[in-house]
């Protein structure tokens, strides 16, 4: 049987309508469900049942589970959110970016699971987590400082007044371009990392002999890398929907 | 960490800034011209904004440190 490698990959890496399992044959999702949404569902079900019921708020002195998730919330509330945002808006906007943070890394967390798909290597899921960062840094700005205020973060201070009919378009482009990376850096992230595994393993198995021991070798250890890959990117996701926020809603700063 | 630490954070995502700002403005400039069904202005003229919108990041950068 000839081995078909472009195949391999191309399958590897997109969305299904069907999730292939070992030994068996293919699974169809049901019409408008693809094997990305369902990963999505999964981390959504997995996230309300880790926090319902593995996370006991009432301890006197939180232990195990609780224990860690309660470090990692206070370290997204106390080093993302408040730094970024100050005081009052920080604790005000923890959940959104303790959801961000924990929601990616789940996505990000599960891909790393055979037989699981990375959702987050899809631009529709980066894009659609990308636009409630760009929901909070226009319409919460406004909310929270009204729009008069809110057209100060497109005027830059201490820029000469002929100048700004080129800044301001630009700075008002600039809204876009951010929200574009923040999606892009996630979606690629995950996506070339899951390429060079499907690659490489796609070498080992071509020429399949003793150049297959080194490549698995080196597969694993691009594997641990995409582990710590999968916190950082859900970390840097975070932190800079937070910094573009803050930006917005403290435009002085 | 602290608050004088972050913004070396987000420094860092400068590259891709200059990049996405380069990409988008192309982009747009190409559906123009698309829309116009003549030339090659509108790819240009979005090539020039996109180089200028990452001089532009950069020099946000340097006015910042």
């Amino acid at each position: 049987m000839v081995f078909d490698f472009q195949n391999h990959i191309v399958h590897h890496m997109q969305n299904s309508y069907y999730w292939q399992l070992p030994f068996l044959p293919p699974v169809a999702l049901p019409a408008p469900l693809t094997l990305h949404a369902l990963m999505v569902i999964f981390a959504f079900f997995f996230l309300l049942i880790l926090f319902c019921f593995f996370y006991k708020k009432n301890l006197p002195v939180p232990t195990g589970i609780t224990n860690l998730l309660e470090a990692v919330v206070v370290f997204v509330r106390d080093d993302i959110a408040i730094t970024s945002l100050g005081e009052k808006d920080g604790r005000r906007m923890t959940p959104l970016f303790c959801t961000f943070f924990f929601f990616i890394l789940t996505l990000n967390v599960l891909g790393l699971i055979p037989l699981f798909a990375t959702a987050t290597s899809n631009v529709n899921v980066t894009g659609a987590l990308a636009m409630v960062t760009f929901s909070f840094m226009v319409f919460g700005a406004i909310y929270k400082n009204g729009f008069k205020a809110f057209l100060r973060v497109l005027v830059p201070s201490g820029v000469p007044f002929p100048v700004l009919f080129l800044v301001v378009p630009l700075e008002f482009m600039g809204l876009f371009i951010r929200t574009f990376a923040l999606m892009i850096r996630l979606f690629a992230n995950m996506l070339g990392g899951h390429i060079t595994i499907a690659v490489l393993i796609g070498l080992g198995v071509l020429f399949f002999g003793v150049i297959t021991v080194p490549v698995v070798a080196l597969v694993l250890m691009i594997y641990l890398i995409e582990v710590l890959i999968a916190f950082i990117q859900a970390y840097v996701f975070t932190l800079l929907s937070a910094m573009i926020i803050g930006q917005t809603y403290h435009p002085d700063h | 960490m602290n608050k004088k630490q972050l913004p070396n954070l987000t420094d860092l995502s400068l590259g891709l800034n200059v990049a996405a700002g380069f990409f988008v403005f192309t982009l747009i400039g190409y559906f123009i011209d698309q829309k116009r069904g003549e030339g090659h202005l509108g790819i240009l003229l979005g090539m020039a904004i996109g180089l200028a919108y990452g001089g532009y990041e950069i020099w946000k950068l340097i006015r910042r440190q």
